[in-house]
């Protein structure tokens, strides 16, 4: 069973959770950069969250489903449509031998991601689905989706549908989020003001933002000069620029970084900004690691509800 | 003993811990000591360690953390046992190198091609770079910035060169390089800025190994120069 790939979007790639487990390998960890949407676009279709999903970015993508199956899109500000007609996002679409699915972007958030019962079949590579572009392995051959591509998926379960996700469960997605992060460990090497301006002002995304990261416009100064030896960071760390401008690590960065860390993104804020595109703005603020903690606790507890709850319904006698 | 000077959270999910800034083989001997003490008896929860220079990360899950050992923070709970295994394992000995591993390279000519720049900035003869280059022993401190790259220290000081000025589109996988104090090998062809001297046909990265690259934290490496690749 698959389904033929139209047109394949701006940038549409294989993602699941990510490469855990290989960063003493020097191994990028890459994924969703919206894992949120990930999970839920899995969870509608039945499926395990470390499924592989298209992630999408801007929108573009068109496919032809060969056979029926059951899809799922999720994502902010995403329009989707089946042949000709508008379908909801955030809730199992049933699809029939034929049906041609588009993602339209227009112009809100910037990625979304397609799920199918069962999972986009593509080899797993050190243990993830998702694809390492940069040397040729992990996700569909390796690359970003072309034109022709026959994407592969098996026969879908039984399940029931007609129900969505309440928008009061979806993240607060926004051009302008308030992002929660920790100070890092270079905090204090940068001058009252500068954390200042950190922790005060909306920072505006820079265009040489990508899947590696966002720069984001600022004037850090520090107070002294040292170096930082390399060291691990993980997406959500921001990092000062020589040039005062920082960057904000997402799934594609490496492992391991040298400019000294201002902040770190919590991890249930990680789904907002990877809705972000160049022009949107951030304001951070600060709480401290005890209290991210709590946060984090409390959003994996809130993502087991939300799973199960749509299992219920999903199997639901 | 060398005592970590802090240890800090790098995320709500890993905690570093951070032994005095430098690049030395009797910091990295005290890291791997204690990396191979926490592989030895690892907790429930425990997902990732990664070394690097001067630091090991501990990359661990709280949910489960805290399902183990409940009304605690997570972070608290591992920074305890952290701060344990370091006083347990000081009175082990240090480990030595690991392995001593020669890598054939091609030096100069269309694999080398910055190697008269780099002659010229040293102010020795590309054959004297090369005699300087291979007769060093490297050490492997950590992986990062693509798989399977590895940075080493022990280049000596009559060969640090700087960076080019302008960086290569594409830098073959295989390249050898040299970037201010370090040296290193491209294990996939990426743009790049070293001055690159010579090349390998040593596989850096195979993702179908356990492990996958081929030089590990705690290696030795020295270079073995070949006419023919």
């Amino acid at each position: 069973m698959a389904a033929e790939l139209i047109q394949p979007g701006m940038l549409t790639t294989v993602q699941d959770l990510g490469r855990e487990h290989y960063r003493a390998q020097g191994v990028v960890l890459s994924g969703a950069a919206d894992g949120f949407a990930h999970r839920a676009a899995n969870w509608l279709v039945g499926n395990h969250e470390n499924l592989p999903t298209l992630e999408v970015s801007l929108g573009g993508l068109e496919l032809v489903f060969q056979q029926a199956t059951v899809v799922a899109v999720t994502g902010y500000g995403v329009q989707a449509s089946l042949d000709t007609l508008a379908i909801d996002c955030w809730k199992p679409i049933p699809i029939r031998a034929g049906n041609r699915l588009k993602i339209t972007y227009r112009g809100i958030g910037s990625r979304s991601y397609l799920a199918v019962a069962g999972g986009w079949e593509v080899p797993c590579v050190l243990g993830s689905y998702s694809t390492y572009a940069s040397a040729g392995w992990g996700g569909f051959q390796g690359r970003a989706l072309r034109k022709g591509d026959l994407l592969r998926f098996p026969p879908p379960p039984h399940l029931h549908l007609g129900f969505s996700i309440a928008s009061s469960a979806l993240p607060a997605y926004s051009a302008t989020p308030v992002i929660r992060v920790m100070k890092g460990p270079e905090w204090d090497w940068f001058t009252p003001e500068s954390q200042h301006q950190f922790l005060e002002e909306t920072l505006v995304i820079l265009p040489q933002s990508n899947r590696m990261g966002y720069r984001l416009q600022a004037q850090m100064q520090r107070l002294q000069n040292k170096e930082l030896l390399s060291t691990a960071v993980s997406p959500g760390t921001i990092q000062g620029l020589p040039d005062g401008h920082l960057v904000l690590m997402m799934n594609d960065a490496p492992a391991t970084g040298g400019y000294p860390r201002v902040a770190q993104v919590v991890e249930a804020d990680l789904c907002l900004c990877g809705q972000l595109v160049p022009g949107n703005r951030i304001r951070f603020v600060a709480v401290t690691p005890a209290e991210a903690e709590e946060i984090y606790v409390s959003y994996q507890q809130r993502l087991q509800l939300l799973k199960q709850r749509i299992f219920q319904r999903l199997h639901a006698n | 003993m060398l005592t970590p000077r802090r240890i800090y959270q790098l995320s709500e999910k890993a905690l570093t811990v951070e032994w005095e800034p430098v690049i030395h083989p009797a910091v990295a001997a005290e890291i791997r000591r204690f990396l191979q003490e926490l592989k030895a008896q690892p907790f429930p929860g425990l997902t990732e360690l990664v070394p690097a220079y001067a630091t090991l990360t501990i990359f661990y899950d709280p949910c489960l953390i805290r399902e183990h050992h409940p009304g605690q923070l997570a972070a608290e709970w591992v920074q305890n046992r952290v701060w344990e295994i370091i006083h347990a394992s000081a009175s082990l000995p240090l480990p030595s190198p690991s392995r001593r591993i020669e890598i054939p390279v091609q030096y100069g000519g269309e694999y080398g091609p910055d190697l008269e720049e780099v002659a010229t900035h040293c102010g020795l003869s590309p054959a004297e770079v090369i005699t300087r280059h291979s007769q060093a022993v490297y050490q492997v401190y950590m992986l990062g910035f693509v798989p399977g790259f590895a940075y080493m220290g022990g280049l000596p000081e009559t060969l640090h060169t700087p960076r080019k000025t302008t960086p290569r589109a594409q830098v073959s996988a295989g390249s050898v390089g040299i970037a201010g104090a370090q040296t290193g090998i491209y294990p996939m062809t990426i743009p790049g800025g070293w001055q690159i001297i010579g090349r390998t046909p040593v596989l850096l990265f195979d993702k179908d190994q356990n492990p996958p690259a081929f030089l590990q934290a705690g290696d030795e490496i020295q270079f073995i120069p070949v006419n023919t690749l």
